[in-house]
């Protein structure tokens, strides 16, 4: 194990863990905030592991988690604008 | 250079998570997401720097942290505006926020 691997599982650890949660204890609203700090997170991560495990093809999926993961969240934010 | 890069890229996004789940209510929770971004820029220097800037990993983490500088501000902006409209109803300043001249 490396340094790579070794920051990826921290970030795992320490940060999607809190976010998680953050997005089962608190509001929705809340929730959501927490949501798009995952994402950030798991993106890095995902690259954090491509260059740990020297497979630099797999950077191409944090790039596709990076755009679908901001698309998700607007889908998400369009529809709590109005009180559910 | 690389391992302090590293290390502070992952400290900034392990206190972004801290204050997510430290702070209440929606805008002090906000405002921590902004640094996110910031660590994904040292994190990807430290990659770039072992690297180098033209192999595959080297361009497209420097891709990745231009998505996520791009989307970044916009989803945070987006967000604030949607806690906004699901407390008031609108946008304008209510008549008791209104500072009286």
């Amino acid at each position: 194990m490396n340094g790579w691997i070794l920051a990826a599982i921290v970030l795992v650890l320490g940060g999607i863990v809190p976010c998680l949660v953050v997005s089962v204890m608190a509001s929705l609203m809340e929730g959501l905030v927490a949501l798009e700090l995952t994402g950030v997170i798991s993106v890095l991560v995902l690259l954090l592991l491509a260059e740990g495990f020297q497979r630099q093809p797999l950077v191409d999926v944090a790039l596709a988690l990076a755009l679908l993961s901001f698309v998700g969240s607007l889908a998400f934010v369009r529809y709590m604008e109005r009180e559910i | 250079m690389v391992a302090v890069l590293l290390i502070l890229g992952v400290g900034i996004e392990l206190v972004c998570c801290l204050g997510v789940l430290v702070m209440r209510g929606v805008y002090d929770r906000l405002h921590y997401t902004g640094p996110a971004s910031f660590g994904a820029v040292l994190i990807a220097a430290a990659i770039v720097i072992r690297e180098g800037l033209l192999s595959q990993i080297g361009t497209k983490a420097v891709l990745i942290v231009v998505v996520l500088l791009i989307t970044s501000p916009v989803l945070v902006h987006v967000t604030g505006r949607a806690a906004r409209l699901r407390e008031h109803g609108e946008l304008q300043a209510q008549p008791h926020e209104v500072e009286e001249s």
